[in-house]
């Protein structure tokens, strides 16, 4: 998914790509919801009958779905970021802050298509500045990556000519 | 130009590039590719099939003369228990597990399961189970021999296997949960831009449905097995009236597990028909979401009419009641399902090849055993059915022409796409209709023999009921010995053949996203999601 921001029209500019992930934070707990109200329900009607070793394990499935769905939101907050200020473009990679970082002068920033990894799979998209490149919204689909590399070259371009 | 942390360049990006599978044995015990995972689920499976299927020969054989002949009572009673807890929980739920990890990510555009750790060891579980079972066959007293229901008292007197036997529904049982929750979570997170659930393939939507109810009943069975072990070596009296417990609680627990169960083994069945029947009939699946709204229906009353399995044991006139009419009500999302099969097929452009027969076999002959189903609800009449052959009869309609006919038929509607090969058509065709003459010819008499009285589980009977018993062991004879045919045609489609194409069969990529993929599909499939319109 792709989200842009305009700070100062022309100069500074933030795009945010985010991973693909269909369910929400809300959507988990939703469904948590129902399944602890289910299992709750099972267990604590036997509970009354007498059958009380169904809670615990009742109890313990529930954690751990729990925590399965909790870890794979978790992985959901993978993003990068853009900025691009003034004379500057900074990608960022991370989760809950930055993992990896990059800070380009975009006056020298290009941006290059490369082969997919194999038949059937996107074509890569590079930041390519000073005979170095790096891959960028790896995650994205392929008509995500062409609105990326159209948003982003119309930003340089802009900002380009503001600089000028 | 600064950089910060690690970053690529032209030497380093292409690095870690579509590698495929690590070499060597160990491959397969790391593994967490949902492929792999699939097969060893798949292959798993089927030497479960094999060896439960050997168990049943077993007990066909002791059966088609009247008379003691070939084995004791108590190893009779071992074969029938061993038989049914392999196939449920060696054969079946492992098939359609294998069968969930090889396609649900492939058919929603993710690229592997949500949690692949978890899902080497949901698989890598089950075969010490499956070696623990089977172990109890050697230890003193024998295997377990109460049926698969484990009933109490009578499960309390088994031998030194029988804490083998809960360790082993409990490994079981949190293999499955594991499975299920990894399902689930993979549905819900990982499907391609696009892929709303209301658009999931069949296959998918009642995967998602079975694990909700896995989910669901596996804490109640793990609770009541778990009671069954300290009542016997504990002191506890759960489940005996002596101590002030009650055998009937027993029940009344594996019943709302059991019950579930069986839509567990059957559901994913649907899924598969649901993809096959629109691919040979060259038409879009007829009524979509009431496909969707039946199978959710069927799993939410499964919880509520576990008791039709109990009206033996004495309920009230109001009870009896309720479970007829909630059991009854059952049919009717099970008649929209056979409904909106048959309005697919209906002026479709067919062709019958071998997993469109099977297909069009189950719902003739599920539809059989639904109907059987239907008469037992009525509580009245079950009083006769009960623990006779006709209910032996119908669940074996169920679960052979159900679950395992709709097994063969994924398999060879997935083979081409699994092996990048097309399996043998002739030879496909040629199983098809020995399983399908063979298992009616096992099954059909068996209801005869239930309604003239003939009970379950004995290894002897009177010589009015030698006729069909002797036809019932003649077809599972064949049925068994037809399935070493269908060994040699997935062994075949392996080692090589015609080459098939991506599409596999005519017009599928409409029907899926897996059939846009290259057949095999790349060790790792939709790195990049696709966009779903």
């Amino acid at each position: 998914m792709i989200k842009t921001e305009q700070g100062v029209p022309g100069r500074q500019h933030r795009i945010i790509l985010t991973a693909n992930a269909s369910m929400t934070a809300r959507q988990m707990h939703f469904f948590l919801a129902i399944a602890l109200l289910f299992l709750g329900m099972t267990a604590t009607g036997f509970v009354m009958l007498g059958a009380w070793p169904v809670l615990p394990f009742a109890g313990l499935e529930w954690l751990l779905l729990a925590y399965c769905m909790r870890k794979t939101l978790d992985r959901n907050a993978l993003r990068e970021v853009i900025t691009l200020a003034d004379d500057v473009l900074i990608w960022e990679q991370g989760r809950l802050e930055p993992e990896r970082s990059l800070r380009l002068q975009s006056a020298w920033v290009a941006l290059e298509w490369g082969e997919s990894r194999n038949r059937n799979h996107a074509r890569r998209l590079f930041l390519r500045s000073h005979g170095r490149r790096t891959e960028i919204g790896a995650f994205l689909t392929e008509d995500e990556r062409a609105t990326l590399a159209a948003t982003l070259t119309r930003l340089l371009s802009d900002n380009q000519k503001y600089m000028r | 130009m600064s950089a910060s942390a690690a970053t690529h360049d032209d030497h380093h990006d292409d690095h870690h590039d579509d590698h495929g599978p690590a070499k060597g044995f160990m491959r397969w015990v790391y593994t967490t590719n949902h492929k792999d995972i699939g097969t060893l689920y798949m292959i798993t499976s089927l030497i479960m099939f094999m060896i439960g299927g050997a168990m049943a020969l077993v007990i066909r054989l002791e059966l088609f003369e009247p008379g003691m002949q070939y084995v004791d009572p108590g190893f009779f009673n071992q074969m029938t228990t061993l038989h049914a807890l392999i196939m449920v929980f060696g054969a079946v739920m492992p098939a359609f597990a294998g069968m969930a990890n090889w396609m649900i990510p492939i058919m929603i555009g993710a690229p592997d399961m949500a949690l692949p750790r978890l899902n080497n060891w949901s698989f890598w579980l089950l075969p010490f189970g499956f070696v623990m079972l089977a172990s109890t066959l050697f230890m003193e007293g024998g295997a377990p021999a109460a049926g698969w229901t484990l009933y109490p008292p009578l499960v309390l007197q088994t031998g030194d296997s029988f804490p083998f036997t809960i360790f082993t529904i409990h490994i079981l049982g949190i293999s499955s949960i594991m499975a299920a929750i990894n399902i689930i979570t993979t549905v819900l997170n990982m499907r391609a831009p696009g892929m709303t659930m209301m658009k999931l393939p069949l296959f998918v939507w009642t995967w998602v449905i079975t694990a909700f109810l896995l989910i669901a009943v596996m804490p109640v069975f793990a609770g009541a097995v778990t009671m069954l072990l300290t009542d016997k070596y504990f002191g506890t009296s759960f489940f005996n009236a002596a101590g002030g417990g009650d055998p009937v609680l027993y029940q009344h627990l594996f019943w709302f597990f059991g019950h579930p169960e069986v839509y567990i083994l059957i559901l994913p069945s649907f899924g598969i028909i649901s993809q096959i029947i629109p691919t040979f009939a060259r038409k879009p699946l007829f009524g979509y979401s009431s496909m969707v709204y039946a199978t959710a229906s069927i799993g939410l009353l499964s919880f509520v009419v576990w008791a039709h399995h109990q009206y033996t044991v004495g309920m009230p006139i109001a009870g009896e009641l309720y479970f007829t009419y909630a059991t009854m009500l059952i049919a009717v999302p099970t008649g929209v399902k056979v409904f909106n099969w048959i309005s697919t097929m209906w002026r479709g452009s067919m062709t019958f090849e071998t997993p469109m027969l099977f297909a069009i076999a189950f719902v003739m002959l599920f539809t059989m055993g639904g109907f059987t189903g239907l008469m037992m609800s009525i509580s009245p009449a079950d009083l006769q059915y009960h623990d006779t052959y006709f209910i032996v009869a119908h669940f074996h309609y169920v679960l052979v022409p159900g679950s395992v006919f709709a097994l063969m038929a994924g398999t060879y509607y997935w083979l081409p796409k699994w092996t990048g090969y097309m399996y043998d058509e002739r030879l496909g065709k040629l199983h098809f209709w020995l399983t399908t003459i063979s298992v009616n010819v096992t099954f059909f008499p068996q209801h005869f023999l239930g309604l003239a009285g003939m009970p379950r589980r004995i290894p002897d009977y009177a010589v009015q009921f030698a006729e069909f018993n002797a036809w019932s062991s003649v077809g599972a004879f064949v049925f068994g010995f037809s399935q070493l045919l269908f060994i040699y045609i997935i062994i075949k489609a392996v080692r090589g053949g015609q080459k098939a194409t991506d599409e596999v069969w005519e017009g599928a990529s409409e029907h899926g996203l897996e059939w846009q993929l290259p057949s095999p599909p790349p060790y790792h499939s939709w790195i990049t999601a696709p966009f779903v319109k």
